[in-house]
Formats: C-alpha cells, structure tokens, sequence
C-alpha cells in the first residue's frame, strides 16, 4: 500500500519536474509515467538486491520507456529520461555525505560518499545498455504496432 | 543566391544554438544541422558542435566557402524549446517550409515564453512535497515541505534578477532551502510532533539536483564526444559541490 502512494508521488513529482523544466504540456502525463515506473522498478530491486542494483535497473527501465515514448511521440528522448531519472539520482547520497562531513564522521562520510558515486556510475551504465540498441528497432516496431492498428 | 546561402547559414546555426543551448545532446545537435542543411539542398556542410560552442562550415557552388561560430553559454534548459526545434526539422525535412518561414519560425521558438510564474512556483511546492514522501517523509512532512518548494521558487527568481553567478546560486539556493526547511520545522514544532527535517531538506534540495548535466554527458560519451561529455560532467560535479558548500555551510553556523 506504501508502495502505491509512492508510485502516485512520484508520478507528480516527475510531472512537476516536467513543468519546471519548460516542457510541453501534453508530455507532462508520460513524464511522470515514466518516473512512477522507473521508481517501481528501483523498489521493487532493491527490496531484492541493493540500491545499486535497484537503480541500474531503474536507469535500463526509465530510458527504454523514454526511448519508446520518444519514438511514439515524435519528440527528442531528452524530455522524457531527463524528468524521469531525477528521482534516482542520488540527490539524498550528496545530502548524507556532506551531513556527515560537516558532522566530521569522516567514515561514514567516505561510506556514503563510495555509495553515491556507485549509485551514478550504475545509472550511466544503465543509460549506455540502452544506447547500444540501434534507433531503427524502435522505428520498425513503432511501424508495425501502427500498420497493426489500423487493419 | 549569395544571400539564400546565408540565410540558409543562419538558419541552421540557429538551430544548432536552441538545441545546444536548452540541453539537446551534441550529436543530436550536429544531426539537426546537417539534416536541415541537407534539405535545403547545401550538401557541404560541416559541422562540428561541443558543450559551449559551434562551428559551421559550408561550401557553395562557386566554391567560396562561409562559416560561421558561435558561443553557447551554458544555462538553465528549457526543453520546450528542443522540441520545437525538433518538430521544425522534421518539417523541414519533409519540405514544408521555405527559407524564409522557417527562419521566422525559428525567431519565434527563441522568444517562446515558459511557464508563468505561478506555476512554476506550483510546479516547486509539488515537487518538493511529493519527493519529500517519496524518500520516506511522513504526509505531516510533505506537507510541511511545500514552503520549502515556494521560497526556493522566489529565491530563485530574485537571484536570476540579480544576475548571480550559477555557482554561487546554487551554493545560496541549497543554503536557503536548509534554512527555511529548518525554520519550518521549528515553527511546526510549537503545535505539532517534531517532524524529520531532514526529508524535508532533501525534498527541496532534490530540486537542484544536476540530473539534466549528468545525463547528457552519458550520452555524449557513449556517442564519443568525450570533451563535451566532460565538460557537462564537470558542469554536474560542481553543482553537486556547490549543493554540499550550501548544506554545509548552514550547518556550520547553526551547530
């Protein structure tokens, strides 16, 4: 149930982020799709594994819908992974380890410090995995699934 | 024909500029141009795009040669604008525009207005509440962070006014939001059981997370376009600095 009300949280706060930055607003709705879905993929992987794990699979997950979104929607990928990656990055890792630095927990400040940078490090892999999919795949599939509709 | 060719010139450096400008990844940028030079026919065109900068040659037929560079600053994205320039391209590739209505297009993306100022506040107070909840914040503490998000929001504004340096923006802005995350908390605290602040600060300071820059240069790597992949790496890394200096120095003063 917790997980739920996650999921809608983090559907208005990738579509805020949509808002803020400038995008067009019929795309608010698969913005925040994207978050919300990317953030029930990091969950539900680092409930299994870790957070480093959790947020690999994120990154694979946000930029595959973003790509998929990209091609049905006729606008760059930027807007989509963009808004969609925000909640994943590890904004609370910075946060803790300057906390714990002005604390003058020099441990735990080089323990969260490690984690943050594992945590961007597995997002970039989980962007590149997708990058080695070639663009005209999404094309002929988005060409079929059309061709399919209408007969 | 001299002067179709530099409007022609103009136009695609034009586009080039929005795209680069507002966070479209370089060999997106360098495909956009070519494409749309393509299409009006300049089949020698060059170009070559990093993070703050392009360059762009063409050859015409009496085989003078024109260029043209420009300086890209690097500033807050708007990604409205990519894609509008995304949409023209691909109109101008099927060949709905002249030169002519095309450059004026492109004058009228540049002028586009974003999103008032209301709801651009509207858009802080709900991102900073929802990821508030999001990192394990309680309803009480999402609640409470929605003026976190709002003067974050009139913070930034006032200081986009003053022409502050981004540095120094950010360093101020993560300062601010600890403060009034603080300070919200406090008052709470009169009538209500503590809150955790903590999420509240992270809620607001989510905000300012360099997430665009990071992105960007993934892909710019993965594309091979290492100078402007570092560049916008190093773009991120200070912002994640300065977001610590900021933090931190609120830290320092008040413990």
């Amino acid at each position: 149930m917790k997980l739920f009300f996650e999921l809608i949280a983090a559907f208005f706060a990738t579509a805020a982020f949509c808002a803020i930055f400038n995008t067009p607003k019929k795309q608010w709705i698969f913005g925040g799709l994207t978050g919300s879905i990317g953030w029930l993929i990091y969950r539900l992987f680092s409930m299994r594994w870790d957070i480093v794990a959790g947020s690999f699979a994120a990154a694979v997950a946000i930029m595959l819908l973003a790509r998929i979104f990209a091609v049905w929607r006729k606008t760059p990928t930027t807007i989509f992974l963009v808004a969609g990656i925000i909640p994943i990055v590890p904004g609370v890792g910075i946060y803790d380890t300057t906390y714990a630095l002005f604390m003058n927990e020099l441990q735990e400040a080089f323990g969260k410090g490690m984690e943050t940078l594992k945590i961007a490090v597995a997002i970039s892999l989980g962007i590149m995995c997708v990058l080695l999919i070639p663009q005209t795949i999404f094309v002929q599939a988005a060409a079929f699934l059309k061709g399919k509709g209408r007969r | 024909m001299g002067s179709e060719d530099t409007k022609v010139l103009d136009l695609v450096s034009m586009m080039g500029e929005q795209l680069l400008r507002n966070g479209a990844d370089i060999a997106r940028v360098q495909e956009t141009m070519t494409i749309v030079g393509k299409a009006y026919h300049k089949e020698n065109i060059d170009v070559y795009a990093v993070s703050n900068g392009i360059f762009v040659t063409m050859r015409h037929e009496n085989e003078t040669r024109c260029t043209q560079v420009k300086y890209v600053p690097i500033q807050a994205p708007d990604l409205g604008r990519v894609a509008a320039v995304n949409q023209l391209s691909r109109e101008i590739s099927h060949g709905k525009w002249s030169v002519d209505e095309a450059l004026k297009c492109m004058k009228d993306i540049a002028g586009m207005k974003g999103l008032s100022f209301w709801g651009q506040m509207a858009a802080y107070a709900i991102a900073s509440s929802s990821f508030c909840y999001l990192f394990g914040g309680s309803i009480a503490d999402s609640l409470a962070a929605v003026p976190v998000g709002i003067i974050l929001c009139l913070f930034q504004y006032l200081m986009r006014r003053c022409r502050i340096s981004k540095m120094m923006q950010t360093i101020f802005s993560s300062g601010v939001v600890t403060l009034t995350g603080m300070l919200t908390a406090a008052v709470v605290h009169i009538f209500y059981p503590p809150l955790s602040v903590d999420k509240m600060i992270i809620g607001g300071l989510i905000i300012l997370v360099p997430g665009m820059p990071l992105t960007t240069s993934v892909r710019d790597f993965f594309n091979g376009d290492y100078l402007s992949g570092t560049i916008r790496m190093i773009d991120a890394l200070l912002v994640a600095v300065c977001m610590a200096i900021g933090v931190g120095m609120i830290y320092l003063i008040l413990y």
